[in-house]
């Protein structure tokens, strides 16, 4: 998996952290890492281009989580512990978002596995650049 | 095509990608459209990440079997670890608190929510095999 980082200063600046190829349990630590890197360098949003991430899996569910918790500044979950590590979320099928983590163009695939876990309801989804900079 | 392929892999998350390619490619001999290809091959990652993370612990072996049965994609995660039935496991309500969700829960629900039957076989010699079977046709 690619990861490229870019920042947009706007209205808020917003941090945009582009993926390509796969994210599953072999490389889900290194979007963690990268989003802890762009915290630390003061990031206080995050728009996740996904429109050239071609698979997600679980393990992808909890990095994105992960990623929320960051710049929530909670004590980031466990990586390894599953469906648990989501615990703070409160409730996964539970509508509205948050405003620290947005995704932008989500293939088909990948919005299925946001669909079938409830994960669409917590990290709102858009499909336009502009639209989802301004919705921070 | 409808002969039965298999492959084996270590046990490792380096194999992910691998094993995807692998059922990919049978899948769509087998007749699989994009939409059944591409749950089953979700499916089948959460299956082999359960059986390299949850199973082994370690090092290990998975064996990946793809097959046509029955108008049914059918694809057999096995391995040699100690044995697990996740078909006895109670799937997570995600519209209920995750607090009450168990661990590795969520690949089970996945699994589950992505195929349409699940078999668990615990082979007398040891180790676990896990058949994920996904609708091919409408005369199942």
């Amino acid at each position: 998996m690619e990861i490229t980082v870019s920042q947009v200063s706007g209205r808020v600046p917003v941090t945009i952290i582009a993926l390509r190829g796969a994210l599953d349990g072999s490389n889900y630590e290194e979007l963690i890492a990268t989003g802890r890197a762009a915290h630390a360098a003061g990031a206080k949003a995050i728009l996740l281009d996904i429109a050239e991430l071609t698979f997600m899996s679980s393990a992808g569910l909890v990095a994105l989580h992960n990623l929320y918790a960051i710049l929530k500044d909670e004590v980031e979950p466990d990586p390894e512990a599953g469906w648990a590590t989501l615990k703070t979320v409160g409730n996964a099928g539970q509508a509205g978002g948050q405003p620290f983590v947005k995704l932008l163009n989500p293939q088909p695939a990948v919005m299925r596995t946001l669909e079938i876990t409830g994960m669409h309801n917590f990290f709102e989804v858009h499909t336009d650049r502009e639209t989802a900079l301004q919705s921070f | 095509m409808t002969g039965k392929r298999s492959r084996q892999w270590q046990a490792d998350l380096t194999s992910l990608a691998e094993i995807r390619a692998f059922v990919e490619s049978c899948a769509k001999t087998l007749g699989a459209n994009e939409s059944q290809t591409s749950d089953v091959l979700l499916a089948v990652n959460e299956a082999v990440t359960n059986s390299i993370l949850h199973g082994y612990g370690g090092a290990g072996l998975v064996r990946v079997e793809v097959d046509r049965e029955n108008g049914q994609l059918c694809v057999c995660v096995a391995d040699q670890a100690p044995p697990f039935d996740p078909t006895q496991h109670i799937t997570p309500n995600i519209n209920r608190p995750l607090d009450e969700c168990g661990l590795g829960g969520m690949g089970i629900h996945m699994m589950r929510a992505l195929t349409d039957e699940i078999v668990y076989h615990a082979p007398i010699e040891g180790g676990n095999e896990l058949t994920l079977k996904k609708n091919l046709s409408e005369d199942v």
